[in-house]
């Protein structure tokens, strides 16, 4: 699955089934501590109809990656570095005006909270129209027949009679049913879904993960899937990112991520997924200390502090541990680990 | 929606009833016999006996009020004893000229705050917004009768833009034709640009002077509300739609940050309707604040009433406008019930 990980790494030339190829990007925030660090030199390559997710901690730079990839930092953000190519063609360091023309139509964004993703004084229907005639030179009518159509194809009951209706008239999972006929509307061959279900109850999470997934496919669309529930990463993505203070340290298909998780980071954000056999024997598990702060990103590997490998050890106190490559069961691995070999061979050090 | 309409309606004829009960309780409760008053003190026991009774002084205090009212409504407001004239022609040839002065510092006040905080707010540049903020706390902290006399003297009397406090009009130009009392909008319906070209530049620094404080007060709001929408994630969502910045802040942000401005709007409009006598002496303007303070100063109540209760019923229409413009924009107070 994830033969585009070694690529990645040696900064291969773009390739014809490349929908998106992400190299060193790095975004910052100033702040008065000094420029934070949210996105420190992620890269990545998506392939057509590929589902990648990127999984981490919450202010890991998840949603940081995914706005810099869609030209969306506002300040006191900024992309420092880096190169964004979507359809082969270079669109870091483009206009707004140009990048207008690319987003909604080539890439699109399903937000996290559909509570707060829709304008609340607007009709469903005039939000969805909105990026039609955004994009297409069609008439008021046409746009809002083709917003009937969008409902209909995600599934909202008596869509025409629907579409004037406002938000605060849709439910949590009816209204991230309308970002997805939002994000769809234009046939994107990229869709970023930050947290597509995060605000969503666990049944309903189940039904707009199934739809997407269904549309995603109808439409050609390749994902990038971003979350902290590695639940729905082991169902519907291909291959899995994992991010902590702002890099990947992982890479990795999904099976090898959750069978033999190869960065100790990666293990222990799987251990804390709450397991209902589990629960009687106590509280659940979870990752001592915090993050470090992205102003002072500290020497050596980011994780050191909590990680349960390297406890102290001078080499991950003091050298920045560089992507090793291992074999996994189905793929190469890549973890940012300096005992990432040890771990695959099952003599890491205790 | 017209249910509610319908109870906004009588809560507001409530509020213009309760008004004119208190400005009638307060006014009857001030230490002194009208008859006396109008008499002078000299007068003699008799005199003022015939009179109390004339004026109906004697009657319950229920049958005054009701008398008072039903000859409001009727377009009798009551007869000023000190300037000896009825209180509608008193009032009548001084409100156009405060109504007029409001509005103009009402739109110089809502069109400013809302320039000033798109300027602030679009670009997130943090020195545009500092000054813009400085702007609104000088707005708010300036005595508007101390601006009053530095612009008269700096770019009347100084630089020579902008006419003296001479009023509505230069001495030499005509008023225009009456319809509505209200110069520029009559000269402008009748045709007649002389006289509004000098209506207009006589209205520009009253205006500003008495607009200043509502500017500072609706910026600080407007900003505020504009800061917080623009955080919304629904606006990041419009932006990923492909939509320029300026087309989503103008269709999106601005329609929800202005909702809570309205309010605050309208009571701004109420006030500024109602004058302001300093700005209205500094500038020499005929309008309405004298004659009511001089009627407070002469206990000459009839004047100060009827005053009283129009800026009341004018303070109730306009925050039922509000109220019919907010409901306008946000589908949420017209069906407060919500699915989901």
């Amino acid at each position: 699955m994830s033969a585009v990980a070694t690529e990645e790494a040696k900064g291969g030339a773009p390739r014809d089934d490349l929908v998106l190829s992400v190299r060193d990007l790095r975004t910052e925030f100033s702040s008065r501590e000094g420029p934070v660090q949210a996105v420190r030199g992620v890269s990545f390559d998506l392939r057509r109809g590929e589902k990648l997710a990127v999984v981490g901690e919450s202010g890991c730079g998840k949603s940081a990656l995914a706005l810099s990839i869609l030209g969306l930092i506002e300040p006191p953000g900024r992309v420092v570095g880096g190169e964004v190519r979507l359809n082969g063609r270079v669109i870091s360091g483009l206009s707004d005006r140009e990048l207008q023309a690319i987003r909604g139509k080539e890439m699109s964004l399903v937000y996290q909270d559909p509570l707060t993703a829709l304008d609340p004084v607007k009709t469903i229907g005039s939000q969805i129209a909105e990026v039609v005639r955004k994009h297409a030179p069609v008439s008021r009518k046409q746009a809002r027949a083709r917003a009937v159509q969008l409902l209909e194809e995600v599934e909202v009951p008596n869509a025409a009679r629907r579409l004037d209706d406002y938000p605060h008239q849709y439910s949590g999972g009816m209204r991230q049913r309308v970002m997805i006929a939002i994000a769809l509307a234009n046939d994107p061959q990229l869709l970023i879904a930050d947290e597509p279900t995060t605000a969503l109850d666990v049944t309903t999470q189940a039904q707009v993960l199934d739809l997407l997934e269904r549309l995603v496919e109808r439409h050609g669309a390749s994902v990038i899937l971003i979350t902290h529930n590695l639940g729905i990463v082991a169902e519907f993505c291909d291959a899995v990112r994992v991010m902590y203070a702002g890099r990947f340290v992982e890479r990795a298909g999904v099976h090898d991520a959750f069978a033999r998780p190869v960065h100790p980071y990666t293990e222990a954000l799987l251990a804390s997924v709450p397991r209902p056999e589990r629960l009687q024997y106590g509280p659940l598990p979870s990752i001592p200390g915090l993050p470090p702060n992205l102003a002072r990103i500290p020497a050596g590997c980011t994780f050191e502090a909590r990680c349960p490998v390297g406890r102290g050890r001078e080499v991950c106190r003091t050298v920045e541990p560089p992507d090793a490559r291992v074999e996994g069961a189905a793929g190469p691995v890549v973890a940012a680990c300096h005992f990432a070999d040890e771990r695959r061979s099952g003599t890491a050090p205790a | 929606m017209i249910v509610q309409l319908a109870s906004r309606v009588v809560s507001s004829l409530l509020a213009v009833i309760g008004a004119s009960i208190v400005s009638f309780l307060l006014l009857r409760i001030a230490p002194s016999n009208p008859a006396t008053l109008i008499l002078g003190q000299f007068a003699s026991q008799e005199a003022i006996d015939n009179l109390t009774e004339e004026i109906g002084l004697e009657k319950p205090i229920w049958t005054q009020y009701w008398n008072y009212i039903s000859g409001f409504v009727r377009g009798d407001w009551g007869y000023s004893y000190s300037l000896g004239t009825d209180v509608r022609s008193l009032l009548g040839a001084k409100l156009p000229a405060t109504i007029e002065l409001g509005l103009y510092a009402f739109v110089f006040a809502f069109v400013g705050a809302l320039v000033l905080a798109l300027l602030a707010t679009y670009r997130r540049r943090p020195l545009v917004d500092g000054g813009v903020r400085g702007l609104s706390f000088l707005g708010l902290g300036i005595p508007p009768f101390w601006f009053g006399l530095m612009s008269l003297v700096l770019l009347s009397e100084g630089l020579g833009w902008f006419p003296g406090p001479d009023g509505r009009l230069d001495s030499g130009v005509a008023p225009p034709r009456d319809i509505t009392g209200l110069y520029t909008l009559d000269a402008l319906v009748t045709g007649n640009w002389a006289a509004f070209g000098d209506a207009l530049w006589h209205l520009v620094l009253p205006a500003i002077t008495l607009g200043l404080a509502p500017m500072g007060f609706l910026l600080r709001l407007l900003r505020a509300n504009l800061l917080d929408v623009s955080r919304e994630p629904f606006l990041l969502v419009v932006r990923s739609k492909g939509i320029s910045r300026w087309t989503a802040f103008a269709r999106h942000a601005l329609p929800n940050a202005f909702l809570p401005t309205l309010t605050a709007a309208g009571l701004v409009l109420g006030q500024l309707l109602a004058g302001s006598v300093l700005v209205e002496k500094v500038f020499n303007w005929p309008g309405a604040g004298a004659l009511v303070t001089d009627g407070i100063l002469r206990q000459d109540f009839t004047t100060v009433q009827a005053f009283i209760l129009l800026s009341a019923f004018v303070y109730v229409i306009v925050n039922l406008l509000v109220d019919i413009a907010s409901a306008a924009i946000d589908p949420r107070i017209r069906a407060p019930r919500s699915v989901g």
